[in-house]
């Protein structure tokens, strides 16, 4: 019995000694927060070794100036290395602050960064294995340099993360905004071979404004979308959520506006070595405006407009299906995604040469079926 | 007031037989006998008196002044007796053990009357409170139950008020106490057990059980504990409690303790058993489940949403105020992540400047409170209540001010310290304050994690812990549907039929005759008394 | 009535079969199943979890004809006393690499998302003597502990993994069953660690009052494992997809850390999720070692088992230590325990009840309920 008690204190012994250190114990003020990161492939008058790939610049609230006065409260910095990882041991010799980026709300892609194949790969492979990332942020291209992000004074926010994080936000209500996570990314980067749609972020001096978006194939930036095409590339991949949609009606401009936006897909039909594919647009809404003294409470008015709205739709649509198709070269819109997941035995045939057959031999029709439910406060 | 039933031990058996000196029949050498036993006692009265036409029959009564009630023996005793002696013939051989004879049956109005022959038991007697009387020419004495002492007056127990409840409490009174409990039981069925423990101080104890409804290895197992105490004094429940509790190590109590009759009333009813102490005001349970220290009497009296709400309450409540702390320091330490971003920055904000790591911070604010609380219960009423709000206030902004805690820590704390208020049970929130500090250390060592590895050990040992053979955390394992019902929520009363399934028998205490109240239609004389 | 028995009742019994299997594999679980079969891992676990109902049935069947006996105790019996005994001690061994595998994965999980710094030794001797703590109470606290950590774990890890729900994509779980079956069956054996844990209740159902009544709880609670692996293969799958979710080591974690609950201001959840997970672990290496320091001591023919468990963690701390890496351990468990676990888990039961039945031993059925 003895020995038992003997040994029993001897363990608790030893783990009082054993938990003598707080190892990583690190006091909330002794945190600086980064909430967003740029990447940009370095730029030669600022490479400092042969070796050095990468500039990464640091958003960073200063924490005292959070509540008063106005004006913004970051400060921004950055760091040139060969490694992302090795970028953030370098802030260890500035920083009495150790960074943490639990909170990190937004990555930034510089556009040499996207142009470089390998370069993108390493980088993702960095961000996504290091525990502290969390593969929600945002990520975004900038036409440029990323690092112009973090010029920008905002005009009514105290902090640049948010700011830009709540414009993504309006995804919600407008579909020429595209909402991309990080962890989004690389799931479409995987499931699409290296091709992908991300948002476009241009850099004022007091804004930002997230319009377009750049598209890439083959882990390569090939190109860009206007807004206008990134809301279609939105009705296309049943990712819109509301948003305005402009038509004219016998020279009235009016606007449909609507909330939710559904698509879906069907085979219509496979025929001489071609699939032809339908995407059935559906969305309901409002008008938001016509013209004083025509009234268009009248159901068989608003099933005219409703007929521009779809006609609208569906030009738009097959217009940029067939830019994917024959100027960037690649199914980004989905059809792939459905012929693998729906018609398997089909998507094993073409497996192989997907790419070519995708360009060549699928049709893509795109029917729209809108219905206008309101019209506001007046008739 | 009160016979005495003697269930010693072999070793006091054996100190009777040595120390019992029968009475002389000499009034007068017992008078002497006592005084030197009793010397340097100058509270104890020696009443000698005369009685009789001739005024030859010496009687001694002895009492303690201040225990017994003089009015009492007055017209008891010395009234009485002037009567009666009167009555004995002169002449009769053995005057006094007719005299004897009359007295002892019939002579004294007085309700108790029992004999002694020895020195041990008058000296007893005189010391709890009766007199005793001595008469000449016999060796047996009589003693009166005469005790009157001064005592507090039935009023509500402070420490447990209630909003809706009865208002009386136990007092320092053994016999009140116990007809405060058998009020509450009208039932022939309702025992007590009368024991005296405490070698110096043979302090009434009361064990009260409901005989059909005890188990009976839980009454025996009682007894059998009490038994086994060997002291010198009991001054208060405390140390009776603290003699037969199983586990003196742990932090949580497993004895019951309170001063409402009502709630020693409904205990009884669920098959637990109570002990009584002569002295002080509260009362024992046994046994006790965690969940039984989280109830409280008017749980019962109000509604089931009500009691439900609130226990609820409790609950979370007990929580917070053991890992509240912990989890502060957990998360600004060592996962801020956890926290959304605008929070956390405005976290780090209120702790710019401030010299100490969390750790410390949190250890200075939880014992500069515990002082605080201490200092609160010291003082007289007037001041205390005042320190304690003036001193919370000004200490925490003071300190808060100096830039040596930060104002989050201020409420973390507060929260805490108001969350510990709200247990019902005294010691279990003493346990839950000791343990949260354990808690602390757990957290600032190895964050979240520390804090589970903490919060399993205090599970693993609550739920080693058997209170009087039952599970401390029944019905929260081995569960019983039936017992559930009077958990985290109280189910409505005329649900609740059964009683707690490992502790009694005679199961069924309540029948649903819900459907009879909502039938409007009727007829008179359907007997709704049930 | 005052209670002073070392048995379990069948609630205890279901709940210890959960807490038990649920351990630390549950995290890569979705990758394996993804990795061995694609869209249709889910299949594997519906498959092993009918495979295992069966082998629940052998046992449960073995130990009814030895009310009240552990296998350590009836195996003497069947096969005789030595042979009996070397059982019993390989099937310490056995538990023994268990809990030092359990242990070690747990650490490395723990100090990926928790605790980065902190060394390794003393994550792992904080678990293993808080497990150390509990065992010794006895087979009572072990069961009470399972019973109370379970609604405690489950609740809030149902309530966030139902939340991920805006992240979850259904139709990544299509194309169904377009698998050859040939793939199927050669997955099995890879996956069968996942419902180690069926064994033990060779012992606990010799703890309970009425072995008859095994039958419901631990058919229950096999089912009950199985929905709840297939919910979170399922929902790992259709958040992340069946290619993605193969390259991360666990995905799990991967798929709480994208839920956030609306409204509640916490917003990373992967720290308090994975602090729950501790329990887990917490109630699997217990139950586990309880029944080693109970192996070791039948083995050695001692009354008590109480005394062995201090020794026996320091030989698992020990053993935890001994892989260099998260990948040599991967290497070490899928070379030891497809073999290890279908052994004790199919082989060695059926074996006994055979033999048993050959040798007409036992009570016979009627007899014993």
């Amino acid at each position: 019995m003895r020995a038992i008690k003997s040994m029993k204190a001897a363990a608790i012994l030893l783990c009082v000694l054993l938990l003598t250190g707080c190892w990583d114990k690190i006091e909330i003020e002794d945190r600086l927060f980064v909430l967003s990161i740029g990447v940009d492939s370095v730029e030669l008058a600022e490479k400092k070794a042969s070796k050095d790939k990468y500039t990464l610049s640091f958003v960073s609230p200063v924490v005292d100036q959070i509540k008063e006065g106005p004006g913004p409260a970051f400060r921004t910095y950055k760091t040139v290395d060969n490694s992302i990882i090795m970028s953030l041991s370098q802030l260890l010799e500035r920083f009495s602050k150790k960074q943490f980026f639990g909170h990190t709300r937004n990555i930034f892609f510089g556009e040499d960064v996207l142009k470089d194949e390998k370069l993108l790969k390493e980088i993702l492979d960095g961000i996504s294995r290091y525990h502290e990332f969390h593969n929600s942020m945002y990520a975004y291209i900038v036409p440029g340099r990323a690092e112009e992000v973090f010029k920008v004074k905002p005009m009514y926010d105290k902090l640049l993360a948010p700011y830009i994080a709540g414009i993504i936000e309006n995804s919600d209500y407008t579909s020429k905004v595209i909402k991309l996570t990080l962890s989004d990314m690389i799931i479409m980067l995987e499931n699409q071979k290296g091709g992908l749609v991300i948002p476009r972020i241009n850099p004022g001096k007091e804004e930002v404004k997230i319009s377009g978006a750049g598209v890439l194939k083959d882990y390569k930036l090939i190109g860009y979308l206007d807004d206008q095409e990134t809301s279609v590339y939105n009705w296309l991949t049943d990712k819109a959520k509301g948003g305005d949609i402009a038509v004219e009606y016998k020279g009235i401009s009016t606007v449909f506006r609507h909330f939710d936006f559904d698509r879906k897909i069907e085979l219509s039909k496979v025929e001489n070595g071609n699939i032809y594919l339908n995407y059935i647009m559906e969305t309901e809404g409002s008008i938001e405006e016509f013209m004083i003294g025509k009234e268009i409470l009248d159901n068989v008015l608003l099933k005219e407009i409703s007929r521009e709205v779809e006609k609208r739709i569906e030009n738009e649509g097959e217009k940029l299906i067939k830019k994917f198709q024959q100027e960037f070269k690649a199914d980004l819109i989905g059809a792939r995604d459905y012929l693998s997941k729906y018609q398997p035995k089909l998507y094993k045939t073409i497996e192989k040469d997907y790419e070519k057959f995708f360009i060549d031999s699928i049709v893509i029709e795109v029917t729209a079926n809108v219905s206008i439910r309101r019209v506001g406060l007046i008739k | 007031m009160g016979f005495l039933s003697n269930r010693k031990s072999g070793k006091d058996k054996k100190e009777k037989e040595m120390g019992k000196l029968i009475n002389s029949k000499n009034v007068d050498e017992n008078k002497r006998r006592l005084k030197e036993r009793l010397k340097d006692c100058d509270d104890i009265v020696y009443k000698e008196f005369r009685v009789g036409e001739q005024q030859d029959l010496k009687f001694l009564l002895v009492y303690a002044d201040g225990m017994s009630s003089s009015d009492m023996l007055n017209d008891a005793v010395l009234n009485a007796l002037m009567v009666h002696a009167r009555e004995v013939p002169p002449e009769a051989k053995e005057p006094g053990e007719e005299l004897y004879k009359l007295v002892r049956y019939g002579g004294l109005p007085a309700s108790e009357l029992a004999d002694k022959d020895n020195l041990e038991d008058a000296v007893l007697a005189i010391l709890i409170g009766d007199a005793v009387l001595f008469i000449d020419t016999t060796e047996k004495c009589i003693v009166i139950g005469a005790k009157g002492w001064p005592m507090r007056g039935v009023s509500e127990p402070n420490t447990e008020a209630l909003i809706r409840g009865p208002r009386d409490g136990f007092t320092e009174t053994f016999r009140v106490n116990t007809a405060l409990v058998r009020r509450r039981i009208r039932d022939s069925r309702l025992k007590l057990k009368q024991l005296r423990v405490g070698k110096r101080s043979f302090t009434d104890i009361g064990v009260m059980y409901i005989e059909d409804i005890v188990s009976p290895e839980l009454l025996e197992e009682v007894f059998r504990r009490i038994d086994t105490i060997d002291i010198d004094a009991i001054i208060e429940s405390g140390y009776i409690e603290q003699l037969i509790e199983d586990d003196y190590m742990s932090p949580f109590p497993q004895i019951s303790v309170t001063e409402r009759p009502d709630e020693v009333a409904a205990s009884l009813y669920e098959g637990r058993v109570a002990i009584l102490v002569d002295n002080s005001p509260f009362a024992l349970i046994v046994p006790t489940t965690l969940n039984s220290l989280f109830q409280s009497p008017e749980d019962y009296y109000d509604r089931w949403y009500v009691a439900s709400i609130l226990r609820f309450i409790r609950y979370m409540a007990s929580i917070l105020s053991m890992v509240l702390p912990a989890a502060y320091i957990a998360v600004t330490s060592f996962h801020p992540g956890i926290l959304p971003a605008k929070l956390v920055i405005s976290m780090a904000a209120a702790r710019q400047g401030i010299p100490f790591p969390v750790l410390i911070e949190a250890f200075i604010m939880e014992v500069t409170f515990e002082l605080l609380r201490e200092a609160g219960l010291r003082l007289p009423v007037p001041i205390g209540s005042a320190i304690g709000i003036v001193g919370g206030i000004v200490i925490g902004s003071a300190a808060v001010e100096a830039g040596i805690v930060s104002p989050i820590m201020v409420i973390i704390v507060a929260i805490t310290a108001i969350s510990s208020f709200s247990i019902p049970n005294y010691s279990l929130a003493v346990g839950f304050r000791m343990l949260r500090f354990l808690l602390m250390i757990f957290a600032g060592t190895m964050g979240l994690y520390g804090i589970m590895l903490g919060v399993l050990l205090i599970l693993s040992h609550l739920v080693k812990l058997k209170s009087f053979g039952i599970p401390y955390m029944s019905p929260y394992v081995s569960f019983v549907g039936s017992d559930f019902k009077d958990t985290i929520v109280r189910v409505p009363t005329f649900l609740m039929a059964k009683r707690p399934v490992l502790l009694a028998r005679d199961k069924i205490r309540l029948k649903n005759n819900r459907n009879l109240i909502n039938r409007l239609e009727q007829e008179e004389g359907s007997d709704d008394k049930k | 009535m005052i209670r002073n028995n070392d048995t379990i009742s069948p609630y205890q019994l279901a709940m210890i079969t959960i807490m038990t299997i649920i351990s630390v594999e549950v995290f890569s679980l979705a990758a394996e199943a993804a990795d061995e079969l694609g869209t249709d891992g889910w299949l594997i676990i519906v498959i092993l979890g009918i495979i295992n109902i069966f082998a629940a049935l052998v046992i449960i069947r073995l130990n009814s004809i030895f009310p009240g006996k552990t296998i350590a105790e009836y195996s003497q019996i069947i096969i005789g006393k030595v042979p009996g005994k070397v059982l019993t001690g390989l099937f310490a061994v056995y538990l023994i690499i268990v809990i030092a595998y359990v242990t070690r994965v747990f650490t490395e999980v723990v100090k990926m998302f928790l605790l980065f710094r902190t060394p390794t030794e003393v994550i792992m001797l904080s678990l293993v003597l808080v497990c150390t703590y509990t065992v010794r109470g006895g087979v009572e606290c072990v069961a009470r502990v399972n019973e109370l950590v379970f609604p405690i774990l489950f609740i809030p890890f149902f309530i966030v993994l139902i939340f991920g729900y805006p992240i979850m994509d259904f139709s990544n779980l299509l194309p169904v069953l377009q698998t050859p079956p040939e793939k199927i069956l050669a997955s099995i054996p890879r996956m069968i660690f996942s419902f180690g844990g069926i064994e033990l209740a060779l012992y606990y159902i010799g703890f309970m009052k009425e072995p008859g009544k095994a039958y419901k709880p631990l058919i229950i609670s096999i089912i009950f494992i199985l929905l709840f692996f297939v919910m979170i293969t399922v929902f790992c799958i259709a958040a992340f997809g069946a290619k993605t979710v193969t390259k991360i080591i666990w995905p799990l974690a991967a798929y709480i850390r994208t839920v956030s609950l609306p409204g509640v201001f916490l917003e990373r959840l992967d720290g308090v999720i994975l602090s729950l997970w501790v329990l887990t672990v917490f109630t699997t290496i217990v139950s586990v070692l309880f029944i080693a320091s109970y192996s070791i001591s039948k083995a050695a023919g001692t009354k008590e088992q109480k005394q062995y468990v201090l020794p026996l963690v320091m030989i698992i701390y020990y053993l935890a230590l001994q892989p260099q890496s998260l990948a040599e351990l991967y290497e070490w468990g899928n070379l030891i325990f497809p073999y290890a676990v279908a052994a004790f888990m199919y082989v060695v039961p059926a074996a006994l009840l055979l033999t048993a039945k050959l040798r007409k031993m036992g009570v016979k059925r009627n007899e014993s309920d």
